[in-house]
């Protein structure tokens, strides 16, 4: 008798253990979207809640003196667009420059596809991840971009990331801070690398063979090579170049323009 | 609110009587997080559930031990809670939690030891 009463927790905890590993599968195979769909009424406005409450929380830390909390943060929002702003002018004043190379090409090239925006509140947010407040019921697909900033004509704007994981309501977006992102990127002198997010969160432009020239607070901007992201979406400036001559590559870690963790709507970009 | 909710699992193994009703709590606690965040449903009831049992094995071991056992143990769990979850763990983030173990833990075997004397009594 007591060592059925010693051994209950144990049976419970294994039935329980059970019981998640079944439901894992379940929503593997998207048995349980019913559920998720269903939640989400109730965890999305928790979720953001939380998000704006911790926004605040970071703010009053971050500024010391409680007599210029208001005034630090002000400056820092506004000096942030500013900063975008910027980014933004300094790629499109070196795209002038290359205009008359492109106007050359320009009779052959295709005309470019048409972007459409769709706004997402963000509800989470970490180091490597967001969570926004859309999903597949606004068809949101897996590998779409998200941006900020965006300008439809010139189609440009600050990458936030891209689309990992789709649910019904809501949708996980990978940063480029994310230890699995990986993105095709140049800088303005035409450097190309890859950049890469390490586990503590910082970004770091990599595969930059020695004979390119890396130049520091220079603009980092997508590629356009690879299939996800398309060319000149802004993501930092390097604010650390490490290179060794006994190295194939030269590396730089990156300050991205964007503060992820203050964000508070992005848009999705769907490209017709 | 993740870390609310490992840290109520630790404290419950260690503090309440009826172990079983903490790994329920343990399962749709984790089943609540992976809907908050739109993970994939039942990894964090299973990272939660094997931390929560880690802690009722050794907490049988070390019961008369000091409480700090208690918050070294919180501190080293959040690791194994992450490597379960399949996320990054962040030494910072277990030292934040092992201080608020440090603070709590102790205020929760006060009210416990009052209980129990009220009981004896």
């Amino acid at each position: 008798m007591v060592t059925q009463k010693k051994k209950r927790p144990v049976v419970v905890l294994l039935l329980l253990i059970s019981l998640s590993f079944l439901m894992m599968g379940f929503d593997r195979l998207e048995w349980l979207d019913w559920l998720k769909n269903g939640s989400s009424f109730f965890t999305n406005p928790i979720q953001e809640e939380i998000y704006q409450i911790r926004k605040k929380v970071t703010g009053w830390f971050q500024a010391s003196i409680p007599s210029q909390k208001e005034k630090a943060l002000l400056a820092e929002k506004e000096n942030e667009v500013l900063e975008q702003k910027v980014a933004l002018l300094e790629l499109e004043q070196n795209e002038l420059l290359e205009e008359n190379e492109a106007m050359r090409r320009l009779l052959q090239v295709p005309l470019s596809p048409k972007w459409r925006f769709l706004t997402a509140k963000i509800l989470n947010a970490n180091t490597d991840y967001l969570l926004i407040n859309e999903g597949s019921r606004a068809n949101i697909k897996e590998g779409m971009i998200v941006v900020v900033g965006a300008d439809e004509e010139k189609k440009r704007g600050i990458l936030v990331g891209e689309i990992e994981r789709v649910n019904p309501n809501s949708s996980i977006v990978k940063l480029p801070s994310s230890s699995e992102s990986e993105i095709k990127v140049k800088t303005l002198n035409a450097s190309k690398g890859v950049l890469r997010g390490k586990v503590n969160g910082e970004i770091f432009l990599e595969d930059v063979l020695q004979e390119m020239k890396l130049v520091e607070e220079s603009l980092v901007f997508t590629s356009g090579e690879g299939e996800t992201f398309p060319q000149g979406l802004v993501i930092g400036r390097i604010s650390l170049i490490e290179k060794s001559e006994s190295e194939i590559y030269q590396r730089a870690k990156l300050d991205p323009i964007l503060d992820y963790q203050k964000l508070d709507k992005v848009f999705v970009v769907f490209i017709d | 609110m993740d870390y609310l909710i490992f840290l109520l699992a630790i404290a419950g193994v260690f503090y309440a009587r009826k172990k079983e009703r903490i790994f329920v709590l343990a399962f749709f606690g984790g089943i609540f997080l992976d809907l908050m965040n739109s993970l994939l449903i039942g990894r964090t009831s299973l990272a939660l559930l094997i931390v929560v049992f880690l802690a009722f094995l050794y907490g049988k071991k070390f019961s008369s031990s000091h409480f700090l056992f208690k918050v070294i143990f919180v501190f080293f769990s959040l690791f194994i809670f992450s490597l379960i979850k399949g996320t990054h763990w962040y030494w910072q983030d277990s030292l934040w939690l092992g201080l608020a173990a440090f603070f709590v833990f102790p205020f929760l075997e006060n009210l416990l030891g009052k209980r129990q004397l009220e009981l004896e009594l």
